[in-house]
């Protein structure tokens, strides 16, 4: 039997009355309700006496029912295997090991990072100098371009480039960083025509110097060159080429495959500074001399601590001569440049040649005119060509010798070592500069910091753990 | 003792106390499980099992003194996926037992058999309701539904049996 559907709306209110889930008023309606409409009244008692059944029908006592025993046992058996497991970790020395593994295991992980990252940063800077001198042989291939194949000089090529590279940066690896240009280019190339120089691929171009001018192998013990045909190249120290790495230059002999037939007139100057200023002169004079060259001046002022000399030496010796005068001390500075005389040379060489030709003409023609006057003209005419032969053959005699001798200048300066900046402005640039190193060095210290801070700060994590557990072991 | 301090002492380390939770509760687990599956032997598989799950999780049981809902609310759960593995139980047909020439003994009484053809909707909410003596705030938060949502859905399982047990009722008297 359903309830009637005038008491549709009602048999919800009555059903939740039967749970006791009605609220305090709906529950007084409820009853009001329930005094007045006996088919609701029918729905209640329905309502109760189903779930006097329902529960009858499960709810039966059955002894195959008792399940206490069943779960206990399962419980025991769980809880017992549970004990096993935490009992393995509440010794406080085996969290101590447990602690000092992962040390050792950081330890040994930083031991295995630190130089691969110290060496992947170096390989960074190191392509990034390679890219500098990249452009750098760009930029001076552009020059020689523009200037019938010679390339820039060795004391101007900086600012010969320049307008070429558009970006001071350049001129500094990022590695050395000493300030001042940190490339230099091979004396033996500056100046020279393209056409000279035969083998361009196996030509130093651009090397890694130092302040002082010395090579320098700044990368994982090597240093980068740029060669003349615009290639670059990282070597190492073993594969450097020879005698850039013992004397940045090499005598004239041995000359990176320049034509032997060029006339090159080379000029050096080598500032140094000694201790003995006396004993260094005396030194340098026997040098100049064991190596067959001579002293064209000699200066020594005592009171400055000052000396000057200008040698000529036989052109092959210059490198053994400069080596030579470097072994005498500190070698604050020191440049070596050639300069091509050969189209001079040649120029003047056919001028004698087309000035004989004419001469015998002329010759030919004085002896054989009638007129005096005509023969006058003509031998006033041969005297000039004459006049010009011999200019040509004192060009070619100075060129001769200027491409035999080379010229040495040499500055002695008295004191030990490094010469320290002098002046109350100079102090102040020395000061800004520890300055700026010292800040170079902290950003340093923070970007490690801030590199390495997940391993740092996971080790110090398992460190206050450590301890705290050492400290309190009962409380966990 | 109450539930919620038998709880507390089971959470404080003593299991044996469980013991009594399970005297006082595992008919009701039964009783669940068997209106949902249907299945006596099952049933009682189920709310052993229920009742271990519930141990373990013991710590998670916010209101100690609604152990009961509780564990009816696990039950469910688990009679679910009883009935979901067995729906989709198949075997070939050639492995299938042929099927018996007399008719299966009725393992229930007439009520049962009554009450198994109810909406597994509905039966969840009677077995929340009358087995689990769960109140309408609780069956809400337990079934994920609104306490006015429970309110109708009781009643309309209230109008379904009425249903049932009234044309059972007129079949018994004519029969």
């Amino acid at each position: 039997m359903t309830a009637p559907q005038a008491c549709e709306k009602w048999m919800e209110r009555v059903s939740a009355y039967a749970d006791g889930e009605c609220g305090p008023l709906e529950r007084m309606l409820v009853r009001l309700h329930l005094g007045q409409c006996p088919r609701c009244r029918e729905w209640l008692d329905q309502v109760r006496a189903d779930e006097q059944a329902f529960r009858a029908a499960y709810l039966v006592e059955d002894e195959a029912d008792d399940l206490t025993d069943a779960v206990m046992a399962r419980v025991a058996r769980e809880s017992q295997a549970q004990q096993r497991s935490t009992k393995r970790r509440v010794s406080g020395g085996q969290r101590l090991i447990e602690v000092m593994v992962a040390f050792g295991m950081l330890a040994v992980l930083a031991a295995i990072l630190f130089p691969t990252f110290a060496k992947a940063r170096e390989k960074a800077r190191q392509s990034s100098c390679m890219s500098n001198m990249k452009q750098l042989a760009t930029g001076i291939q552009m020059f020689a371009q523009d200037h019938d194949d010679r390339l820039p000089g060795a004391l101007t090529w900086h600012d010969d480039v320049l307008p070429y590279v558009n970006n001071e940066q350049l001129f500094n690896c990022p590695t050395t960083e000493t300030g001042g240009d940190t490339y230099a280019i091979n004396p033996l190339v500056a100046g020279r025509n393209l056409a000279d120089i035969e083998n361009h691929e196996g030509t130093v171009l651009l090397y890694e110097v130092d302040r002082t001018g010395q090579p320098v192998f700044p990368h994982n013990d090597g240093a980068n060159y740029a060669f003349v045909d615009g290639h670059v190249k990282w070597l190492s120290r073993r594969d450097a080429p020879a005698d850039l790495q013992t004397t940045g230059f090499a005598p004239p002999e041995r000359n990176f495959g320049i034509a032997e037939s060029l006339k090159l007139a080379y000029k050096a100057s080598v500032d140094l500074i000694v201790e003995n200023l006396y004993a260094a002169v005396l030194q340098a004079e026997a040098a100049v001399h064991e190596y067959g060259g001579f002293i064209l001046s000699s200066q020594l002022d005592g009171e400055c601590g000052f000396a000057s000399l200008t040698v000529k030496v036989p052109t092959p010796e210059v490198g053994n001569v400069i080596n030579a005068l470097g072994a005498l001390g500190f070698v604050a500075h020191r440049e070596v440049t050639g300069e091509d005389l050969t189209q001079g040379y040649v120029a003047a060489q056919r001028q004698i040649a087309a000035a004989g030709e004419r001469a015998q003409r002329l010759e030919g023609m004085v002896h054989g005119m009638a007129d005096d006057e005509q023969r006058v003209a003509a031998e006033e005419h041969l005297g000039a060509v004459e006049e010009e032969t011999t200019q040509a053959q004192d060009q070619t005699w100075e060129i001769d010798t200027r491409t035999t001798l080379a010229t040495i200048s040499a500055t002695l300066r008295q004191g030990a070592g490094e010469p320290e900046p002098v002046g109350v402005i100079a102090s102040f640039i020395a000061a800004g500069r520890s300055f700026w190193h010292v800040l170079r060095g902290l950003g340093s210290v923070a970007a490690w910091v801030i590199v390495f801070l997940p391993i740092w700060g996971g080790a110090f994590a398992l460190a206050w753990l450590g301890l705290r557990r050492l400290v309190r072991p009962e409380e966990s | 003792m109450t539930d919620a301090q038998v709880v507390r002492q089971v959470l404080a380390g003593n299991a044996d106390a469980y013991a009594l939770l399970v005297q006082r509760h595992q008919r009701t687990a039964v009783a669940a499980a068997h209106h949902l599956t249907g299945d006596r032997e099952a049933a009682r598989d189920i709310a052993q099992d229920a009742l271990v799950d519930a141990w373990r999780a013991l710590g998670t049981l916010r209101d100690p003194a609604k152990f009961a809902g509780w564990l009816v609310g696990i039950v469910r759960n688990k009679c679910r996926a009883f009935l979901r593995e067995r729906h989709t139980d198949t075997v070939p047909l050639d492995d299938a037992p042929l099927p018996s020439v007399e008719p299966p003994e009725p393992q229930d009484g007439p009520t049962l058999e009554l009450l198994r053809m109810l909406p597994l909707k509905d039966r969840e909410m009677l077995v929340a309701r009358y087995i689990g003596e769960m109140s309408y705030a609780e069956i809400a938060r337990e079934m994920k539904l609104t306490v006015n949502n429970v309110r109708v859905r009781c009643c309309r399982a209230r109008q379904r049996l009425r249903e049932l047990m009234a044309e059972a009722g007129e079949a018994g008297e004519r029969s």
